[in-house]
């Protein structure tokens, strides 16, 4: 469950105060939030991955008021209970495939099997490309890869900032499936920025910002 | 996975600027290291060699290098001089001993000192095996000598002329092995001692048989003087010195007939102790302004010598502290850059859950995984540099002046380096603290 109230956030030397619609979803619900260019719906996603502290506010992620934690304890929080999807396609260059996968297991101080790193690769279509370096696949992998690494460690929450922006009709809806796919999956929240409308159809609850 | 493996792979991944780091600490920790090592063989010659050697007498000439060739035993002596004389000057109150010593003959290179038993408790020598050599023709050896040729009691062998090993001028005596020392790490461990008289003899016995075809062949007239200057020459072995040379000569030509005497026998230096610091105060000037004998301080010389040395070994320190500045500047603009350049990737491990300080201990491993590398390097560096210089330069007999590296050196320059690194780390980490997550992730830098 997610449950946002009151939320505002001011960004240094700036005297806009941004405010946000309270969110509140249920378990497995997903939430498409839409809105133009400069409105803040990055900032709003940062604010529920824990990356800024709202000015005002409290987000509840399963009854965990993140608003509150110190900084250890939200590291420790976003490395186990959030994905993210970034619209900037990347991973750590020196590693390979898998070993970013393992370096995300790493971090966010989960266990997994080879074999089920294994089955996630699969399930994406990077199963060739697993000892190959970021550097060394396509942009459609490393989106794939993206995906990956938000939902290796089986997330609560899956954020998206702006997944598809830059792709074409078909792959803008092949990723989208993909990514509710993944997030069904996990039993995850899933939670989409954008201002690209044509994913709208695969979204029950949508936020106009 | 963990921070290691991330950050030997970071490492590799940028594996040619890594190098270039590595590198160039590597020069510097080398250049540091190299410079210790030589600093402290000499430091270890003076202090190990001297024993307790106040004061060299002997012939005039360079007292540098009277105390290098007999003290340390690594140049040609300076000259004869008269034994009677010698007696005569260790009879003074203010000397508590005085060891003669002659030399000029060698075994392999190995150089073969005549003197008494008195010049073992100069380096603390004891017997391995065998006995100290009492008369004529028996030696006792240096555990490197015995090491090295693997010769045991009761070998025998020839001496041959000079100081460089040949097989040309070998004399006809055959010297016997009756003793071996044990080891002390000292100059001892590469010389062949022998009584006094064992020296004597052998060139006595060279001067007679030339003597003899002298005669044969030549009158008392300007040729045959020349002859005798030769064997002069040969017996005072003194290859460089004219002046002393000339001095042999006359004294050969008027004392002809006590030539064999003992009283008029020569030696190649008095290695003299004082009794009290009045000795060392009054004698070395006295001796220098009122006789034709040579009195050199070993502590005042060699420190003279590393006088002029250190000027060299200052430099080449300054040079590497200002290398080793230059490669902590480095590591830390390849840092910084990595951080700066990586803002992304560390900005991404956060997201997956990485704290600060996670992130700065990966920054950290890198800097010291290249540090010590570099360490490795350099330390390799001047060991196999130590080993070619032993191995190749042909240094020989002189080859025990190279001491190994001290630890506490090491330890001293590793952790210079590591507060170099640490350094550089720290200001290159700066960005990691600064660093806005949310900014770096927008794409708005």
């Amino acid at each position: 469950m997610i449950q946002t109230q009151n939320l505002t956030f001011q960004y240094k030397n700036s005297s806009n105060v941004l405010s946000f619609p309270n969110i509140h979803l249920k378990t497995n619900e997903h939430l498409l939030i839409l809105g133009k260019s400069g409105i803040g719906k990055t900032t709003l996603l940062h604010l529920l991955a824990g990356l800024l502290s709202p000015k005002t506010g409290n987000i509840a992620i399963n009854n965990v008021n993140i608003s509150t934690l110190n900084s250890k304890k939200l590291d420790k929080f976003r490395g186990s209970n959030i994905g993210m999807v970034f619209q900037k396609k990347h991973a750590i260059p020196s590693l390979t495939v898998f070993e970013n996968l393992k370096a995300r297991l790493y971090f966010s101080k989960k266990e997994k099997p080879d074999s089920y790193l294994n089955q996630t690769l699969e399930q994406l279509h990077l199963t060739d490309f697993k000892n190959s370096k970021v550097n060394e696949i396509s942009e459609g992998q490393l989106q794939r890869l993206g995906i990956a690494l938000s939902v290796i460690h089986n997330p609560q929450i899956i954020l998206a900032d702006e997944p598809t922006s830059s792709l074409d009709n078909e792959n803008c809806k092949a990723v989208i499936k993909l990514l509710i796919e993944q997030a069904e999956k996990n039993n995850a929240h899933l939670i989409v920025i954008t201002h690209d409308e044509r994913i709208m159809p695969f979204f029950n609850n949508t936020l106009t910002l | 996975m963990n921070i290691w493996k991330i950050s030997i792979k970071n490492l590799k991944n940028k594996a040619f600027y890594t190098g270039l780091s590595i590198i160039i600490l590597a020069l510097s920790i080398t250049l540091l290291l190299g410079i210790k090592q030589i600093q402290q063989s000499f430091k270890y010659q003076t202090e190990n060699n001297l024993g307790n050697i106040d004061m060299v007498i002997g012939a005039k000439g360079s007292p540098l290098q009277l105390i290098l060739a007999s003290v340390l035993h690594i140049d040609n002596p300076t000259g004869n001089i008269s034994y009677t004389e010698a007696k005569t000057l260790a009879k003074n109150r203010l000397i508590k001993s005085a060891i003669p010593i002659s030399y000029g003959d060698n075994y392999k290179g190995y150089r073969i000192v005549g003197t008494n038993n008195n010049f073992y408790t100069l380096y603390n020598a004891e017997l391995n095996n065998g006995r100290f050599a009492n008369t004529a023709m028996e030696v006792v050896i240096g555990a490197t000598i015995a090491n090295k040729l693997n010769l045991k009691l009761g070998d025998t062998f020839k001496s041959a002329h000079g100081l460089i090993d040949n097989t040309v001028d070998v004399h006809d005596n055959e010297l016997t092995v009756v003793g071996i020392l044990k080891p002390t790490e000292k100059v001892i461990d590469r010389l062949i001692i022998t009584p006094l008289e064992t020296i004597w003899d052998v060139h006595n016995h060279n001067d007679e048989v030339h003597n003899e075809n002298d005669e044969n062949e030549h009158n008392h007239d300007e040729d045959a003087h020349k002859t005798e200057e030769e064997h002069t020459h040969e017996h005072t072995h003194n290859d460089t010195h004219e002046h002393e040379e000339h001095h042999n000569i006359e004294k050969h030509s008027d004392n002809h007939e006590e030539d064999h005497a003992h009283e008029n026998k020569q030696i190649t230096a008095l290695l003299v102790t004082f009794r009290n610091p009045m000795g060392l105060l009054t004698l070395p000037r006295k001796i220098n302004d009122t006789s034709n004998l040579q009195a050199a301080l070993p502590k005042y010389e060699l420190d003279r010598l590393y006088e002029f040395t250190s000027i060299g070994f200052k430099t080449i320190t300054w040079i590497a502290y200002l290398i080793l500045i230059i490669s902590g500047i480095t590591i830390f603009i390849n840092l910084y850059k990595m951080v700066k350049e990586r803002a992304y990737d560390l900005a991404l491990l956060r997201s997956y859950g990485a704290s600060n300080f996670q992130l700065i201990k990966m920054v950290f491993y890198e800097g010291f995984i290249a540090a010590f590398l570099a360490f490795i390097l350099g330390l390799t560096i001047v060991k196999i540099g130590t080993y070619a210089l032993i191995k190749f330069s042909n240094l020989g007999m002189k080859a025990h002046i190279i001491q190994p590296l001290n630890i506490q050196d090491g330890i001293q320059i590793a952790v210079l380096v590591f507060i170099m690194v640490t350094l550089s780390i720290a200001f290159a980490i700066y960005p990691i603290l600064k660093m806005n997550i949310s900014t770096i992730l927008s794409n708005e830098k």
